[in-house]
């Protein structure tokens, strides 16, 4: 029986527009498990990286409720959410986003600093570390600007897990990448996932879809599918691709 | 067309900077016309003022007026006419404390000179003479003693008589203007009492004392100091005179602190104009940064470089426009309201003139200015590409620093701080540049603040500054008890530097100059050259030597009355009476002229403590009250009024100071923000708190306001004195040693970086509305 990390009851998401409301999020219920690579999938403006964020506390839902250790999201004071950013919790950003004036090294060491239980030098000491495993050692000491789109990528994941965050968020973090650098983001991502971590990511593209277990599909801000897959293994990803792209086209994608 | 609707947006757009470069100017514009309009309404004021009293273009005050002379004055080529008004040469008592400057009574006459009301707001336009008892005197008498209408002076007939009774007690009952004397810097004074007082004071002096007024003629092509020499070689009156003022020097003298401050300010107002330029270049080049990707558009749809340059300038040149049209119009009300601030100081109503065209064309050539800067700073517009700058704009590269700091866990608010810093150094140059002259000016008027307050600097500037005075009656026993005396002193203190002077005006080579005649000339310390020691020596100062063009070496004639020799000058010394037109001989020297008798009747002496002075003084005159007459010297009148001065100067700094440096960190802040808005969601999406990154945001500008108070304090050190001695050259002082000491830094330099480090905090509140959703790329 998988154990339940965060879950979402009722949530929704709806802005003011010409005098009346759009919704994004309409009633969601959905629960994130402990170790499951989870993917929400779905058509542009469907509310995937709505439901992202809402999910990770990053932007509060209209109504509804996201729980996770107790805490409703949708209610809860703007600093315990920012706290979660560098305890549990773990973002990767289509763009990066890495601080332009900050080496790779120090952006990722940076988030480490936040977090209090670590001390300085066993930062330092898993920074060099991530980065020795995301093939980052080299250029280290290069800023964001010195080196490529895929570099930049692998180290916002080393970012995003430097502090051991429970739920590792990622908004289309293969979007910006060319298809070598996204073999390398995806297959960082799986090993991520099979040493235990738990990924929930956003993507249009197949590709990344593929390394899930499990499939989430949005359409007008609602949930209207889910597919449940087993473990990947690169040795079986063409039966998988076709098992996806069946589901997709049932999903009208 | 399109140019009025891309204006339109940038501004709608940029309100911010609009609105900021307005208040800039607002304040620039409106302290221009209102010290413009103060230094034209006190220069007319006092102008109008010399005129109504109908002031001669020489007043000569003296003793020896034969008829002989008169005939020959009169009689003059260059002279139209000729007055002589016979005045009673006194002295007064203030609240126990004696006057050592003539005070000149005579009759008053209310066509010349005009009486103020009680609280000196303006003319009151009494014409009533002043009743037996009674005594009108100037608002600059009035400062300088201290005295207030209804006080009462004792009037001595003698000066030595103090110990005796005074000849008469006059209550003040009006206020007038006195434009040749009545400035506060001057030490002669003119009083005015009923026809019996003066018939009576008259006949208790003795001795007629007339000041002979020298009206020019009006062909005379000389200017008055030059008439005044020309008329003292051809008729000697200069020389056997106590002293004369030229219409010139009465103008000069009563407008000259006025004018000092003024240009002071003036000069100020000139920095803060380059304080707007740099803002606006700031501004421009992170605009065209942050619209690079929209400049390109432009660019791709047919806009011309030239349009989109002229769009910059315009907006630039409204916003000036915007702040300097309200801030001119402002200043005529301002300039009222400060118009009679000097009134203490020249004692003569301001007349509320407005400098307007004068000021409107200052602001026009600002205008001029600031649109040739607009066109150079946006020339990088015109070499903008438009592909380019559609193909994903212009991403900012940073390269290796050689200044980057370690990030550390410990100070990681401090040390991104100091990243952030030193990743963009270029573009917080123009900030560190204002700030630095801001520091450099807030440092200069405190440093002049300081040294106006300490002793040694201001012996160091020829002021001569003694707490114990002795005023002798009996100078030849007095000399033989003088070690007696100064032991008495040295129980309470120790003598740090005792002045045996007189003073007089004598003539040097035909021009009436004011002399130090020093017993004991070995104190002087000359600046060049040496002192003069023996009796063939005289030293001058350094704006006597340009004035005159007398040099270290020359030999000059010294002249008074029939006594006249020939002397050598060894130096230049320091002095600041009579704004430094002075030059200094030795007693022998004087005897050597000719005045046998001549004697020094006053002693001064520096103490190191002087909160023995009452004991002193008490002791002294006990002991000795029969040869000496021993006083405390308050601190000199002319140094509290350049103190009250100064200190009012430092206000009107340290508070532009203080409104730039907010306007300016707002503008550079609320940039900064539009540039790093990403950096500063990624830093929140990470887990930073709003308090956190608010704060390093401000500490980011503390290390620019540190930065630019090391700059302001290597360039005050640097150049403060020599700014400073450009200024006060005209009161005499051509070296003005600025009295720097820890605390002259502490206030100027706290202040820049609270200012800094709070207005930097509290505009970073806009991270607050940082949407982390602005991450997201759909």
């Amino acid at each position: 029986m998988k154990q339940t990390i965060l879950s979402a009851k009722g949530l929704c998401k709806s802005f003011a527009h010409n005098g009346g409301q759009l919704h994004i999020l309409q009633n969601i219920d959905l629960e994130l498990y402990e170790g499951d690579f989870t993917v929400i999938m779905g058509a542009s403006g469907s509310g995937k990286s709505t439901l992202l964020y809402s999910l990770s506390g990053m932007d509060r839902a209209t109504a509804g409720e996201v729980l996770y250790k107790g805490m409703n999201f949708v209610t809860a004071k703007e600093n315990a959410l920012v706290d979660l950013r560098h305890t549990d919790f773990g973002f990767i950003f289509q763009q990066m986003h890495l601080v332009s004036n900050l080496t790779l090294f120090e952006n990722v060491a940076v988030c480490g600093y936040l977090n209090k239980s670590m001390p300085a030098e066993k930062v330092r000491e898993r920074a060099n570390e991530l980065q020795d495993k995301m093939g980052l050692s080299h250029i280290k000491t290069h800023l964001p600007s010195q080196v490529s789109g895929g570099e930049q990528q692998r180290c916002a994941i080393a970012r995003a897990v430097i502090n051991n965050p429970k739920l590792l968020f990622a908004d289309e973090p293969t979007g910006a990448l060319n298809r070598k650098n996204t073999t390398e983001v995806l297959n960082l991502l799986t090993e991520l996932n099979l040493s235990g971590q738990s990924i929930l990511m956003v993507t249009h593209d197949l590709r990344a879809a593929l390394r899930a277990g499990r499939l989430i599909y949005l359409e007008d801000g609602k949930i209207i599918g889910e597919l449940s897959l087993p473990p990947y293994d690169p040795t079986e990803e063409q039966s998988r691709e076709a098992q996806v792209n069946a589901w997709l086209t049932s999903m009208e994608w | 067309m399109e140019i009025i609707t891309l204006l339109k947006a940038n501004i709608r757009r940029r309100k911010g900077s609009f609105w900021g470069i307005a208040i800039l100017m607002f304040i620039i514009s409106m302290a221009f016309t209102a010290f413009l309009s103060m230094q034209k309404s006190c220069r007319e004021s006092i102008d109008h003022a010399l005129t109504y009293a109908d002031a001669p273009n020489i007043s000569v005050y003296t003793y020896d007026m034969s008829e002989e002379l008169m005939t020959t004055l009169k009689d003059h080529e260059m002279v139209e006419r000729v007055e002589q008004v016979t005045v009673a040469e006194t002295f007064f008592e203030y609240e126990g404390e004696k006057d050592g400057n003539s005070f000149f009574l005579q009759k008053y006459d209310s066509t010349k000179y005009r009486r103020l009301t009680d609280d000196c707001s303006g003319y009151s336009g009494l014409t009533e003479k002043p009743e037996k008892g009674g005594i009108f005197v100037s608002q600059g008498f009035l400062t300088r003693s201290g005295a207030r209408l209804g006080d009462t002076l004792d009037i001595y007939t003698d000066y030595y008589n103090a110990a005796e009774k005074p000849t008469v007690s006059l209550k003040i009952t009006g206020i007038v203007t006195e434009p040749v004397n009545g400035c506060s810097l001057m030490g002669w004074k003119q009083g005015f009492v009923s026809d019996e007082d003066y018939e009576m004071l008259l006949e208790a002096c003795g001795e007629e004392c007339y000041i002979v007024k020298l009206y020019k003629a009006t062909d005379c092509p000389l200017n008055d100091r030059k008439f005044r020499r020309q008329l003292n070689l051809d008729t000697g009156i200069i020389d056997k005179a106590m002293g004369s003022m030229t219409r010139e020097e009465s103008l000069y003298y009563t407008n000259l602190f006025p004018q000092i401050i003024l240009s002071i300010l003036l000069v100020f107002l000139v920095f803060l104009m380059i304080v707007v330029l740099i803002v606006m270049r700031h501004s421009i080049s992170t605009s065209i940064e942050i619209d690079y990707v929209n400049l390109g558009i432009l660019k791709a749809m047919g806009f011309s470089g030239r349009k989109i340059r002229a769009v910059f300038m315009l907006q630039y040149l409204l916003a000036q426009a915007a702040g300097a049209l309200p801030g001119f119009l402002l200043a005529i009300p301002a300039a009222k309201l400060f118009g009679d601030v000097f009134q203490p100081i020249t004692a003569i109503p301001g007349e509320n003139r407005i400098a307007g065209l004068q000021s409107s064309l200052i602001l026009a050539g600002v205008l001029l200015v600031s649109g040739l800067f607009i066109l150079l700073s946006t020339r990088r517009i015109g070499l903008l590409s438009p592909v380019r700058a559609i193909s994903g704009g212009r991403n900012e590269i940073y390269f290796d620093s050689r200044l980057r700091a370690p990030v550390s866990k410990r100070f990681l608010s401090a040390s991104l701080a100091l990243r952030q810093f030193t990743a963009n150094k270029r573009r917080y140059v123009g900030i560190i540049i204002i700030a630095t002259m801001l520091v450099f000016f807030m440092l200069t008027v405190t440093g002049l603040g300081d040294s106006i307050n300490s002793k040694a600097a201001n012996e160091a500037m020829g002021v001569i500054y003694t707490e114990v005075e002795l005023t002798l009656k009996d100078t030849e026993e007095y000399e033989a008890k003088e070690r007696e005396i100064d032991a008495v002193i040295e129980k309470y203190a120790e003598i740090e530097k005792k002045y045996r002077i007189t003073c007089e005006y004598i003539s040097l080579d035909g021009e009436n100059v004011f002399c130090f005649i020093y017993k004991n000339p070995e104190v002087v310390t000359p600046i060049k050259g040496r002192t003069a020691l023996y009796d063939n020596e005289i030293m001058i100062t350094e704006l006597l030597s340009d004035e005159l063009g007398i040099h270290i070496g020359d030999t000059v004639t010294v002249s008074k009355g029939d006594h006249k020799a020939d002397f050598i000058v060894t130096g230049f010394f320091q002095g600041t009476s009579d704004t430094g037109r002075c030059f200094l001989m030795n007693l022998d020297g004087v005897r050597r002229m000719g005045f046998e008798d001549a004697t020094v009747d006053w002693a001064g002496y520096s103490i190191s403590d002087p909160s023995h002075c009452e004991e002193i003084k008490q002791e002294l005159n006990e002991a000795y009250g029969d040869i000496l007459d021993c006083s405390v010297a308050d601190k000199n009148v002319e140094l509290n009024i350049y103190d009250m001065a100064v200190n009012a100067l430092k206000a009107v700094i340290y508070s532009f100071s203080v409104l730039f440096a907010f306007v300016v960190v707002v503008m550079v802040c609320k940039k900064c923000f539009q540039q790093e808005k990403t950096d500063l969601g990624i830093y929140q999406a990470v887990g930073f708190r709003i308090r956190r990154l608010r704060l390093q945001f401000a500490v980011r500008f503390l290390i620019m306001a540190l930065i630019s108070s090391v700059f302001g304090s290597v360039l005050s050190l640097l150049f403060s004195e020599k700014t400073l001695t450009l200024f006060l050259r005209k009161i005499g002082i051509a070296s003005f040693p600025v009295a720097f000491s820890v605390s002259t830094f502490v206030l100027p330099v706290s202040l820049i970086c609270i200012c800094f480090f709070v207005f930097a905090y509290l505009v970073s509140r806009r991270i607050r509305t940082v949407d982390l959703k602005e991450l997201i790329t759909e």
